[in-house]
C-alpha cells in the first residue's frame, strides 16, 4: 500500500476500553473518553514527525466510565455523558477542568453531540429519551423517544438517531433549537420526566440494515448519512425521499475462517462428516466516520481493520492492515489531515469477559497523505 | 445429430482456471491474471509504475519513495503478506491452493445442485426422475389447492349472489320492451337540481338525494350494471340526434336546457367507457322503461316520472354469465369498488352507485361481497405466502450463493436482543461499582441502578448462524 500513512501509537493511552475519540474545532487537541472514567487530552505536536500527537498531561476523571463525548464552541468546552446519568460540561480553562452537570438522565447517557450552527447540544439515554440543551442560555428539554437510542450524528441542520427496532429518526436542529427556547427549562436536571416534550421528528424511517445499528455518520455535505450494524454491514441513505433508490448496503468486516466442524450431509454426498468447512466470521462495525474534504467515509470494525470506502462510486479506496483489536472509536480531524483509531477489546471482538490488558488498548493517529482517502472514481 | 451444447463447465475446467491470491478472483487465462496482478496489488500508488511481483514493488517504495511497504493493496484481509512472492498462480503456498481447490469443488457442486434443484433436471446418468422433480410438485402444491379453493369459493358465492339477484327482479328483456315510455321524459327529476355544479358532483347528488330511484336497479347489484344506466338516462345525445321528447320536456319543467347539452358533451361519457353496452345513440328503442318496471313502481306524486333507470341491454342469459364470470374470472372479487370505481369516475358519475340498491339487493350485495371479499383474502393470502415462500427461498439462495456456501457467524448480538455492546460491558461488576459509588455521591437513590437491561452474558455465539440475503 504505498501510499499509506504510517500508523503512530499514541504513548499513555488510557487504562480501560476507549468509548470516544474527538478532535477540537481547530484540531490541536483531540481528547479520548475511555471506561476507565478519564478523558484525556491530547495536543498537537508537529515538530515531532513521529508523534503526531502527544498527551498534553490533562486527564480529566469523571465518577462514571464515560461513554461519549463531544467538543462544544471552542477548545476550551467539552461535555461528556457516561454511565453516572449526567450530561457534563469541562471548562478546560480552568485548572481543574471545572465540571457542571447541564442534565440527568433517567439511565446511563450514552451518546453526545453538538452543533456549532444552533449552539444546540444533544444527548440521548438509554431510558430512550433525548436531552436538548442550550449552553448559551443552561436551558434544556427533554423529548422522549420510541426506543433505545443507539447512535447520533449531525449535519449543519439535522440530527440523525438511530435507535432499536431499526427506527432511525431525523429532527430538524432548528425547530429543536426553537423549541428548547420555548419549552426549556433552567433546571440542573434532576427529578422525574414529567415535563417531556413530544416531538413530531423531521423524517421516520426504517433502518436498511436488519440487525442492531451501531454508529450513524452524516455526510459532510448533508446529503445523507451511513448507518453500521453488528452484522458487519453499512448502509448508506439519503434523506431527500426523491433519492431512496440511491440507498444501499453492503458488507464488510467480515473474514472467512476455515474450522473444523461435523458437516451435514452435503452437497457434495458427504454426509455427516468431520470436515474442514469455511465459516464467514461477521464482526460488528464499531465506528463509521466521514472525511470533511473527500466525503469518503472510514468505517473500524471489530476485527481491528479500518477501511475507507467512497460513498458515490460504491469502491473501497482503502484498506488498512489489521490492528490488534476491535476498533471501538475513530474519527477524522476537521480539516481531514488525520485519522485517530481507538484500539481496544471488549464486546465487539468476543473478548466480553477477559479483563483488559495493558497494551491491548491504543490510540493510533494516522496522518493521512493528500490523496490517501480521497474517492475513486467508479469502474 | 449434433452434440448437446453443454452450458456449464465441468469440475475440472472451474479448478484450472488461473486465481489470484491476493483476491481470490479467477481469469480465463494466466495473461489477464499476470496484469490484473500488475495492475491492482502490485502498482505503486506513488508513480502507477506495475511492478511484477509485491516484493518487486517493496524494493521500489524504499529506494524510489523511501517508504515502506506494509501490505499489499486490495489484497484480502489474510493475504496482505508483502514478503509471499507470488507471481501469477507461482508462489501461493501448499495449503493456500488446497484451500482454494476444495472451495472451489465445493463451490462447484453446490451450484451444480442448486441449479438441478431449480430447473429439475436429474443429475447425469441418473435417468428418469430423481427426487428433484418431487420436491418441486410438493412447493407448489398448498398454494394451488388454496387458491383453487379461494376460486371456487367465489365462483360459488357469485353464483348464489346472482341466483338471488335474478330471482329478486327477474332480468327484462330489453327487447321486449318497446320504446313506448322515451327515456328523457322520465330523464329530468334526477338531474335537475345539479345545474350549478360541475359534472361530477352533479350526477352523484342527485342519485344520492333521491335513492328511490334505486328501485328499479336492484336487479343489478353489481355496480358494474348499475353503472349502465348512465348510458340510459340521455343526458348525453350526441349534438344533432332527434330527441324532440328529451328537450321538450327539459325546457318545459327545468328551464335550463341548454345547460345540459354542453355541460354533458357525449364524449364525455361514452369515448373512455370500457362499458360493454353499445352507447346510449345506438339502442334509443330499447333501454326505456319496461312496463314492468313502470308497473312495479307507482310514480310518486308531485314529482316528475321516473327516470328510466333501466336493463343495459343485455339478457338474462348475459347477466347471469356476468355475474357468474364476474368475480371469479377477473379473479378480484373486490370488483364492485376495485375495477368499476374507475370507469364511473371516468363518466363523472363515481358517486351512482351506491343509492341505486335496494335494500334486499343491499343484502345480496353484501353477501356476495363478503364471500368475495373473504375469498379474496384467502386468495390473497395464498398469493403473498406464495410470494414469500418465494422470496424466502430466493433470499437464501442468494444468501448460499454470496457467501459461497459459508455460513455467518456473528461475532456479536447473534441472539438478535438488541442490548448494545456498552449496555452488556456497563452491567459487568466492575463497571457497575464505579456507577455505584458515583451514584451514591449524588445520594440519590441507589437501588435501582444501571441500565434497566437484564444483563446478557451469553450471546450464544455460533448456535445462531445467520444467513440472509439483505442489502447488496
Amino acid at each position: 500500500m504505498s501510499s499509506s500513512s504510517t500508523p503512530h501509537d499514541l504513548a499513555e493511552p488510557p487504562t480501560d476500553a476507549i468509548s470516544s475519540l474527538r478532535f477540537s474545532p481547530s484540531n490541536n487537541t483531540f481528547a479520548a473518553a475511555s471506561w476507565d472514567r478519564t478523558i484525556s487530552l491530547y495536543n498537537r505536536t508537529p515538530e515531532t514527525p513521529d508523534t503526531p500527537f502527544t498527551f498534553s498531561g490533562t486527564r480529566i476523571t469523571c465518577r462514571a466510565p464515560i461513554l461519549d463525548i463531544c467538543w462544544g464552541f471552542d477548545d476550551n468546552t467539552l461535555y461528556s455523558v457516561g454511565l453516572d446519568y449526567d450530561v457534563r460540561s469541562h471548562d478546560l480553562q480552568t485548572p481543574e477542568s471545572e465540571q457542571s452537570v447541564l442534565s440527568t438522565h433517567e439511565a446511563a447517557s450514552n451518546k453526545i453531540a453538538y452543533s456549532a450552527q444552533h449552539d444546540l447540544l444533544l444527548s440521548t439515554s438509554w431510558d430512550s429519551t433525548l436531552h436538548v440543551h442550550k449552553p448559551a442560555t443552561g436551558m434544556f428539554m427533554r423529548v422522549p423517544l420510541p426506543t433505545k437510542p443507539f447512535a447520533l450524528s449531525l449535519t449543519a441542520t439535522r440530527v440523525v438517531i438511530a435507535m432499536a427496532e431499526r427506527k432511525l429518526w431525523v429532527y430538524d436542529l432548528l425547530s429543536l433549537a426553537t423549541l428548547v427556547d420555548q419549552a426549556g427549562r433552567t433546571a440542573n436536571g434532576t427529578g422525574p420526566n414529567h415535563d417531556v416534550t413530544e416531538i413530531v421528528p423531521w423524517q421516520q424511517r426504517e433502518s436498511n440494515l436488519k440487525f442492531m445499528t451501531r454508529a450513524v455518520a452524516c455526510m459532510p455535505d448533508g446529503q445523507g448519512f451511513a448507518t453500521s450494524s453488528i452484522e458487519g454491514r453499512v448502509g448508506v441513505e439519503f434523506f431527500d425521499p426523491g433519492e431512496q433508490a440511491k440507498t444501499y448496503a453492503f458488507k464488510c468486516h467480515r473474514q472467512t475462517q476455515t474450522t473444523s466442524i461435523t458437516s451435514e450431509p452435503g452437497a457434495d454426498g458427504e454426509a455427516g462428516e468431520q470436515e474442514e468447512r469455511e465459516v464467514d466470521i461477521v464482526y460488528p462495525v464499531n465506528a463509521l466516520a466521514f472525511h470533511p474534504v473527500h466525503g469518503t467515509f472510514a468505517t473500524g470494525g471489530g476485527d481491528g481493520v479500518v477501511s475507507v470506502w467512497d460513498a458515490q462510486t460504491k469502491r473501497r479506496v482503502k484498506q488498512y492492515p489489521k490492528l490488534g483489536a476491535s476498533v471501538a472509536a475513530m474519527e477524522f480531524s476537521g480539516d481531514g489531515k488525520f485519522l485517530a483509531i481507538g484500539v481496544s477489546p471488549g464486546f465487539e471482538d468476543g473478548k466480553e469477559d477477559e479483563e483488559i490488558q495493558q497494551g491491548q488498548v491504543k490510540i493510533v493517529v494516522r496522518e493521512l497523505g493528500e490523496n490517501e482517502v480521497k474517492g475513486r472514481p467508479a469502474k | 445429430m449434433t452434440k448437446k451444447k453443454r452450458t456449464h463447465p465441468d469440475v475440472d475446467e472451474v479448478l484450472s482456471r488461473p486465481w489470484c491470491y491476493y483476491c481470490e478472483r479467477d481469469f480465463d487465462d494466466l495473461k489477464i491474471l499476470i496484469s490484473h496482478q500488475k495492475a491492482r496489488h502490485f502498482k505503486c500508488n506513488r508513480c502507477n509504475r506495475r511492478l511484477n511481483t509485491a516484493g518487486g514493488l517493496s524494493v521500489h517504495m524504499t529506494q524510489v519513495h523511501k517508504e515502506n511497504l506494509d501490505a499489499v493493496e486490495n489484497a484480502l484481509p489474510n493475504r496482505v503478506d508483502v514478503n509471499i512472492e507470488i507471481f501469477g498462480m507461482e508462489g501461493i503456498p501448499e495449503d493456500v491452493l488446497m484451500l482454494h481447490n476444495q472451495r472451489v469443488t465445493q463451490q462447484f457442486y453446490q451450484e451444480e445442485a442448486e441449479r438441478r434443484a431449480q430447473t429439475g433436471n436429474p443429475p447425469p446418468g441418473t435417468g428418469g426422475r430423481g427426487g428433484v422433480g418431487v420436491k418441486r410438485a410438493k412447493k407448489e402444491t398448498p398454494e394451488e389447492i388454496k387458491k383453487r379453493l379461494a376460486e371456487h369459493k367465489a365462483k360459488k358465492a357469485a353464483e348464489a349472489a346472482a341466483a338471488a339477484a335474478g330471482n329478486a327482479a327477474p332480468t327484462p328483456n330489453p327487447q321486449a320492451s318497446p320504446a313506448a315510455n322515451s327515456p328523457f321524459q322520465a330523464y329530468p327529476t334526477p338531474f335537475a337540481a345539479p345545474q350549478a355544479s360541475p359534472p361530477a358532483p352533479v350526477y352523484s347528488q342527485p342519485y344520492g338525494v333521491l335513492p328511490m330511484y334505486g328501485a328499479p336497479q336492484g336487479q343489478f347489484p353489481q355496480p358494474g350494471f348499475s353503472a349502465s344506466p348512465i348510458n340510459a338516462p340521455p343526458f348525453g345525445p350526441p349534438p344533432g340526434q332527434p330527441f324532440p321528447q328529451y328537450s321538450q320536456p327539459a325546457v318545459g319543467g327545468y328551464g335550463a336546457p341548454p345547460f345540459h347539452q354542453p355541460q354533458y358533451p357525449q364524449q364525455a361519457f361514452y369515448p373512455p367507457n370500457p362499458n360493454p353496452y353499445p352507447p346510449r345513440s345506438q339502442h334509443s328503442p330499447p333501454p326505456t322503461a319496461d312496463p314492468r318496471r313502470q308497473n312495479s313502481l307507482a310514480n310518486a306524486p308531485g314529482l316528475p316520472q321516473r327516470p328510466s333507470f333501466n336493463a343495459p341491454q343485455v339478457n338474462r342469459s348475459q347477466l347471469q354469465e356476468m355475474h357468474q364470470g364476474h368475480i371469479p374470472g377477473q379473479g378480484q372479487p373486490q370488483a364492485n369498488e376495485q375495477t368499476e370505481q374507475p370507469s364511473h369516475t371516468q363518466d363523472g358519475k363515481g358517486g351512482a352507485v351506491v343509492p341505486t340498491i335496494t335494500s334486499q339487493d343491499v343484502d345480496d350485495l353484501i353477501a356476495s361481497a363478503t364471500a368475495a371479499g373473504a375469498a379474496q383474502k384467502t386468495e390473497l393470502g395464498s398469493a403473498t405466502e406464495q410470494q414469500t415462500t418465494a422470496k424466502e427461498t430466493a433470499a437464501a439462495k442468494k444468501g448460499e450463493k454470496k457467501g459461497k456456501g459459508a455460513p455467518t457467524r456473528l461475532i456479536f448480538g447473534a441472539d438478535k436482543s438488541e442490548i448494545s455492546p456498552e449496555e452488556k460491558m456497563a452491567a459487568l461488576p466492575r463497571y457497575q461499582k464505579m456507577v455505584q459509588t458515583s451514584r451514591d455521591k449524588t445520594k440519590e437513590d441507589t437501588t435501582t441502578l444501571g441500565t434497566a437491561e437484564p444483563m446478557v452474558t451469553n450471546p450464544a455465539l455460533g448456535s445462531d448462524d445467520v444467513m440472509d440475503g439483505q442489502g447488496d
